[in-house]
């Protein structure tokens, strides 16, 4: 779970860290990429040959990848037709824009000639039958049982991560990314085109949610889109990049595995209803001690 | 100083015609909710009355967000929370009060009872506990930037929705009652199987009266002191500091008084006949209704918003079958009140705008007469909402005429505007995007309507999708909405004589 947040949380972090705004409509791009592997796992494979029930591990890898390209195109075209207009508009008109554009991919997903108001199981892409590790699987035993799905989803957002990290802090592209989130004009006269940049961040944004849907979508139930349970897995993810510090990448991570742990053993200890009240009580007194997070630097307003 | 104040209170007007002033609009409210409630409501039907009301909530709930969004230029997404609030509240009182004094919970006959008068106290503790909440929700304010506020303000919305959801059930019978004993009865209130019995007192004279009260109370608002601190903290909070204003409290207190306005909107919205509170569905999309309707009308506009409300709640009753004919009557309303009243024209250039207010005003009223004369009938039909009006045939004939009945309007509208010798190319292009505006919300609801026709389609749906596009291309085009931070009644300004020389007034 934790994964899928971290995933999520980078895109908020990454888009927010370069434009000082935070995009609503982050998180319907994960329903997306999720709705997407559903249709090219369903539809695609077989046309492929593949049978969806017996697949293997590269066809799902395969989804996986064909689901990441829908997805970055679907960012890209947000950005140029409804961002890029706005750059120089006040935050408030920005932020409704994100609003509207959430609810647009929200309720257009829902539609009957796209993906349909009723929700939907994946077909079996990874093995799903339960592991054990030491001991037998009786009940009784002292043992651990691990779902592979559950490795499957921690190693594959694990090793996106690996990847996002190498692209920020090692490549060309990575270091125009971070100039362009310090300063804008700056990194325009060292001759960084931002535009380009701007649009990859997104991309890459919607990339990386369209894998947390893709996990998402292996190892739950797929709603419809506009059902509100997605809302809150975009709203928690959020949550986390907020606590970790909006604008770090590793603080994103952080804060996405400290809210999954929260969530869990808050659902354990004291009642599993209020799950979605502890994200935002952790919010809350975030907000209020620290506003900038775990990791964030502190930003003085100067007068 | 001295002088100042002596002067000051010689001028003033004694207090019985200061009262008489304040009371007037009172008055005025008074007996136009009791005319709406005896002669319009047996006139139009119960269908269109309820129409009526749920628009009357709309508007007391835009405006109330108004105060909080549009005045003071905080960021408040978790409205619906509020009303939730109140509505329970005022439900709570209205039903357990019904059970212990009547034994029953049924609605009684009649305007003034008993059971209205628990209505009333609902109404006022409703509001009174929402603005306790307002408070609370306030004060992280104080701490937060627009999308952190954002943020929390939905998390607020949404927290207030899951607790209502871990309620227990309803209690029936007074005997229970009696025993449950205060807190649990107060925490009874249904879960997420909705708080269904409530009786339904609210009728068109409550929904005008109370709507007039919170709307005069907003007007007031803007005007008197309270208000301009609020505009103030919107436009430059750091040069409103050195003015001498108190940011913090100024905003606390516009969440609180927005808070207050919302809940009473919610014990009224409780008590209309045919809704079942159920706190699955005062949720994000509710609040996003609401915010579209103030960021449609005009942030900061009183009337602005009242009418967006207005419009919004309008699609929502006939985008599941709309009579053509209305939507675009309302369309070009919302055009040439835009025109109207946007101050950019000039003082000179305005005669132009408002004369193609006045044609497109014209033109609006007789659209809305012949829609009126052709579905009346349609229109006063049972109170099921879900067939407004057996339209489907009817409309048909009607698009290609009104197609260009609209065109004629727009290009009217932006050659009053323009026309006059020595206008200026920004006016042109300004009156050309709200004329695109509200056709662009026309044509989409027209070809909505024939998508639905040809492919036979539930259109609910789509009403979200339509919202959302309405928002997108309203902050693209013109992002202070159609009237931006003026008033209705400024038009009146514009429509005099101007006097050479004078540039727009403040």
């Amino acid at each position: 779970m934790g994964s899928l947040y971290a995933l999520i949380a980078l895109g908020y972090t990454m888009v927010y860290g370069i434009l000082k705004f935070i995009n609503f409509a982050h998180s319907d791009v994960v329903v997306l990429g999720a709705w997407f592997s559903y249709v090219f796992a369903v539809k695609t494979l077989p046309a492929m040959g593949i049978p969806p029930d017996q697949a293997t591990w590269w066809a799902g890898g395969l989804v996986l990848i064909m689901a990441m390209a829908a997805c970055a195109a679907i960012g890209f075209v947000i950005e140029r037709a409804a961002y890029k207009p706005m750059r120089k508009a006040p935050r408030l008109n920005v932020l409704i824009t994100a609003i509207g554009i959430s609810l647009l991919l929200q309720n257009t997903g829902q539609l009957n000639f796209v993906f349909g108001a009723r929700p939907a199981g994946m077909p079996a892409l990874v093995p799903t039958t339960p592991w054990s590790i030491g001991g037998t699987g009786e009940p009784g035993s002292f043992g651990v049982k691990i779902n592979p799905v559950d490795v499957i989803i921690t190693l594959t957002a694990v090793a996106l991560m690996v990847a996002l990290q190498v692209l920020v802090y090692r490549t060309k592209l990575g270091s125009a990314m971070r100039a362009v989130s310090h300063s804008i004009p700056n990194a325009a006269l060292m001759g960084i085109n931002v535009n380009f940049v701007i649009s990859f961040t997104f991309v890459l944004g919607a990339a990386l949610a369209a894998a947390a849907g893709f996990l998402y979508a292996i190892k739950y139930n797929l709603q419809q889109t506009a059902h509100p349970s997605w809302v809150m897995l975009g709203l928690t993810a959020f949550v986390a990049a907020v606590v970790g510090g909006i604008g770090n990448i590793r603080g994103a991570v952080l804060g996405a595995y400290l809210i999954a742990a929260v969530q869990q053993f808050g659902s354990l200890y004291i009642s599993s209803e209020l799950r979605d009240v502890y994200v935002f009580a952790v919010l809350i007194a975030v907000l209020l001690l620290k506003p900038e997070g775990l990791l964030g630097k502190v930003t003085r307003e100067k007068v | 100083m001295s002088t100042l104040q002596s002067h000051i209170s010689r001028h003033a007007p004694s207090w019985p015609t200061a009262l008489a002033k304040s009371a007037l609009p009172l008055a005025v409210i008074a007996v136009l909710a009791t005319l709406m409630h005896t002669l319009l409501a047996p006139a139009v039907g119960p269908f269109v009355t309820n129409v009526l009301c749920n628009t009357g909530i709309a508007i007391m709930l835009a405006v109330s967000l108004n105060v909080v969004n549009g005045f003071t230029g905080q960021f408040s997404i978790g409205h619906a929370g509020f009303m939730a609030v109140g509505g329970y509240a005022g439900g709570v009182i209205t039903y357990y009060g019904s059970l212990l004094l009547f034994g029953s919970p049924a609605a009684q006959e009649g305007l003034f009872t008993t059971g209205s008068l628990l209505f009333l106290g609902g109404c006022l503790l409703g509001g009174l506990i929402a603005a306790a909440v307002g408070y609370v929700v306030g004060l992280p304010a104080l701490r937060l930037r627009g999308d952190y506020l954002a943020i929390v303000t939905l998390g607020f919305g949404e927290i207030v929705r899951v607790l209502l959801t871990q309620t227990g059930d309803v209690l029936f019978t007074a005997d229970e009652v009696r025993e449950a004993g205060v807190l649990k009865t107060v925490t009874s209130v249904g879960g997420a199987l909705g708080f269904g019995g409530v009786p339904w007192y609210n009728n068109l004279f409550w929904t005008t009266l109370i709507g007039g009260i919170i709307l005069l109370i907003c007007y007031r608002l803007k005007r008197g002191s309270t208000g301009r601190a609020f505009l103030s903290v919107r436009e430059d909070e750091i040069a409103a500091q050195a003015m001498g204003i108190n940011i913090a409290q100024i905003k606390v207190r516009a969440f609180v008084i927005s808070a207050a306005m919302a809940g009473v909107a919610g014990v009224v919205f409780a008590h209309q006949p045919g809704v079942a509170l159920n706190p699955n569905e005062l949720n994000f999309n509710r609040s996003f209704e609401i915010l579209i309707a103030v960021v449609l009308g005009g942030l900061g506009s009183i009337s602005g918003t009242a009418l967006a409300a207005i419009i919004v709640t309008i699609l929502s009753e006939t985008l599941k079958d709309p009579p053509t004919v209305i939507l675009w009557g309302l369309a070009a309303i919302a055009l040439s009140l835009g025109l109207s009243v946007t101050r950019h024209f000039g003082e000179r250039r305005a005669t132009g705008a408002a004369l193609g207010a006045l044609i497109g005003g014209v033109l609006a009223a007789v659209l809305l007469a012949a829609a009126a004369l052709k579905y009346g009938e349609g229109l006063r039909a049972s109170m099921n909402a879900i067939v407004p009006a057996p339209a489907a045939g009817a409309a048909s004939p009607a698009p290609v005429g009104l197609w260009i009945a609209a065109l004629l309007l727009t290009t009217l509208a932006v050659l009053g505007a323009a026309k006059w010798k020595t206008a200026r190319a920004g006016v042109a292009v300004r009156c050309i995007k709200i004329a695109l505006i509200g056709a662009i919300i026309v044509a989409a609801v027209e070809a909505w309507r024939l998508l639905a026709g040809a492919l036979g389609v539930d259109l609910g749906a789509y009403r979200m999708i339509l919202y959302a596009l309405m928002l997108i291309l309203m902050m693209l085009l013109r992002p202070q909405g159609l009237l931006g931070i003026h008033e209705l009644w400024d038009a009146g300004r514009l429509l005099r004589p101007a006097r050479a020389g004078k540039g727009a007034k403040a």
